[in-house]
């Protein structure tokens, strides 16, 4: 692209001039070849580097693309809501708005080995959730003959996001238990994001949290210095309450049994899961008692919708303090929640045809 | 004192179409400068109504009005000084050759016709685009001497004045104003400062910005102001309609 200006020449330099142009400009231009006379009108083409427009405009949506596409994979990695577990470790998982894993960290020690030992990083929270507990397991955290307990807590990060259904989780705990064959009293809470915050200010898990506030509702002395040191079952056989019941019944809760068959067999808790056919047998806990439930958009109280869910009721060989229930009371919780798991939560287990047949007399309920 | 050139330029285009009172107005606005070039010719103080030279400069004048050139890029009054100068300089030799024909000269008709035909010829063409070119760098020379006297060099000019064409009127509107005013201008003449805080108050400018453009504003008044002088210059920057 050329500029050509036009002037008189004013004066005459050794290897320039200086025009005047026909708007009033003095300009210094090389001198024309030739020379040139003061007076003596001359013109110079200024050569502008062609702009390429087209490339331009090329670099310019690819750079738009490339800023979209890196926001978008910001904003899809922004950590909304959290799901914190409490074995014994104590570990707490971020989820982005795929529900992946962003972020773990260890809330204890014990929290701190479970995670080095288990990449959960990338991975989808029920992913994540199942590779805990069965490296639980392994490492002894978990096993057939304690008094297993998991508290699981879900909080959204800002209230705004939504979080990962409390069903769900409870879900996949319960399968990945009972793959494992280790019977454990399973407990689901979600929590609002102030609650989280606050819990991450006093170094405890939300779970752990949770039961100080709402044991302090209900009359119940559990400190904070306690529930850092203390395991959940401990605290449970301590201050003879369950933990559903500490926790007022907001989300899911359940006894995921070990299999009797596997229970007599195995040596090693890992083992199980490779005998697809363990039976759960689980109650879940409705959201009976306390009908509401924090939601986790807002952290204000909502009526939760119908739950298929039943009572907790540990197993007689794992009779929580303060549990004393009649057989035949037994024998009804038992076939309840034998219809249910072939109904609505395993629905993924093989048929119960193929169920040991220890398992689906439920004598442990 | 500016020169009213755009009414000189009308009076002239009317004048050419055959309109006479026009041509009446323009000769009459115009004896000033007809006087003015004659004298300087002459190296006399001539009158009018005594003096010849002056009848012949304004005949010359009337016929410059018929004769001139647009394409030739010569302002009016540069070709009308030239055909002034052109007359006058055939009428002198007239009369040294009638007083050399009285003393025995015999060749004066050959050197009449020799004339005549030198000016209606192309010769006469390029001859005018010599004295053309000749003016314009006398004209710049005397320019850049009177910018001198007021400590201002072209480069200086090429430095300071205004890239943008807006800011660029914004300074040549200042500086045809203060060309109009003739107490400011002679203030700026006398003082060789310029009249920054009246001027701002006159056009409205910042004087920040007056500030800046100083020696532009300087340069271009000076111009304007002695646009009978500078007739090629100002022709120049009027031309495009830019420069006003």
């Amino acid at each position: 692209m050329e500029k050509v200006l036009t002037g008189i020449v004013v004066e005459v330099k050794a290897r320039s001039c200086i025009i005047l142009t026909p708007d009033a400009q003095f300009r210094e231009i090389p001198l024309p070849a030739g020379g040139a006379r003061p007076g003596e009108e001359v013109s110079f083409s200024f050569r502008r580097r062609p702009v390429y427009w087209q490339s331009l405009l090329v670099a310019a949506s690819l750079l738009l693309i490339l800023g979209a596409g890196l926001f978008y994979r910001g904003w899809l990695n922004q950590a909304v809501a959290f799901v914190s577990l409490d074995i014994n470790p104590s570990v707490e998982m971020a989820l982005d708005r795929r529900e992946l894993v962003c972020q773990a960290r260890g809330l204890n020690a014990a929290g701190k080995d479970l995670l080095s030992r288990v990449p959960v990083l990338g991975l989808p929270v029920e992913k994540a959730i199942d590779s805990l507990l069965d490296r639980a397991v392994q490492s002894r955290y978990l096993q057939p003959a304690r008094n297993n307990v998991i508290l699981t807590t879900i909080a959204a990060g800002n209230g705004r996001e939504p979080a990962p259904q409390a069903r769900e989780i409870y879900q996949v705990i319960v399968r990945s238990l009972s793959s494992a064959g280790v019977p454990a009293e399973v407990v689901v809470e979600t929590a609002a994001p102030e609650m989280r915050r606050q819990a991450s200010k006093l170094g405890l898990s939300t779970g752990r949290y949770l039961i100080h506030v709402e044991g302090k509702k209900k009359g119940l002395n559990i400190g904070l210095e306690e529930l850092k040191k203390e395991k959940i079952s401990s605290l449970e056989q301590k201050k003879g309450v369950t933990i559903k019941e500490v926790l007022g019944k907001h989300g899911y809760s359940g006894w995921v049994p070990a299999p009797k068959a596997v229970e007599n067999n195995r040596s090693l808790p890992g083992a199980v899961k490779d005998t697809a056919g363990s039976r759960v047998q689980e109650r879940v806990s409705p959201p009976q008692g306390k009908a509401s439930r924090v939601d986790h958009r807002s952290g204000a109280a909502v009526q939760e919708p119908a739950a298929p869910a039943e009572r907790v009721t540990p197993g007689g060989d794992r009779e929580l303090p303060g549990r004393g229930e009649g057989a035949a009371e037994r024998q009804d919780c038992a076939r309840q929640v034998e219809v249910k798991v072939k109904n609505v939560i395993i629905q993924d287990e093989p048929p119960a045809d193929r169920l040991l047949p220890g398992r689906r007399q439920g004598g442990r309920m | 004192m500016v020169l009213p050139v755009g009414n000189i330029e009308n009076l002239l285009a009317l004048a050419r179409a055959g309109d006479g009172t026009a041509r009446e107005q323009l000769l009459a606005e115009c004896r000033p400068f007809i006087t003015r070039v004659t004298a300087g010719l002459c190296r006399r103080h001539l009158e009018w109504g005594y003096d010849d030279e002056l009848s012949i400069a304004f005949m010359a004048f009337n016929e410059a009005i018929d004769r001139y050139e647009e394409d030739r890029k010569v302002p009016f009054l540069a070709y009308a000084r030239l055909l002034i100068k052109s007359r006058l300089t055939d009428y002198l030799r007239k009369e040294n050759r009638v007083s050399a024909h009285m003393a025995g000269s015999l060749n004066s008709e050959l050197e009449e016709m020799s004339a005549f035909s030198l000016e209606s010829s192309r010769a006469w063409g390029e001859y005018l685009d010599r004295e053309a070119a000749r003016e314009r760098e006398e004209e710049i020379r005397e320019y850049a001497a009177m910018l001198a006297e007021f400590g201002i060099s072209f480069s200086d000019l090429v430095r300071c004045a205004p890239r943008h064409r807006d800011a660029r009127q914004v300074l040549l509107h200042v500086s045809r104003r203060l060309a109009g005013d003739g107490a400011l201008f002679e203030q700026l003449v006398r003082t060789g400062k310029l009249p920054i805080k009246e001027l701002s108050l006159l056009t409205g400018v910042h004087r920040k910005t007056l500030e800046r453009g100083r020696k532009y504003i300087i340069a271009m008044a000076l111009l304007w102001h002695h646009c009978q002088e500078y007739l090629y210059l100002c022709h120049y920057l009027k031309a495009s309609g830019k420069g006003e």
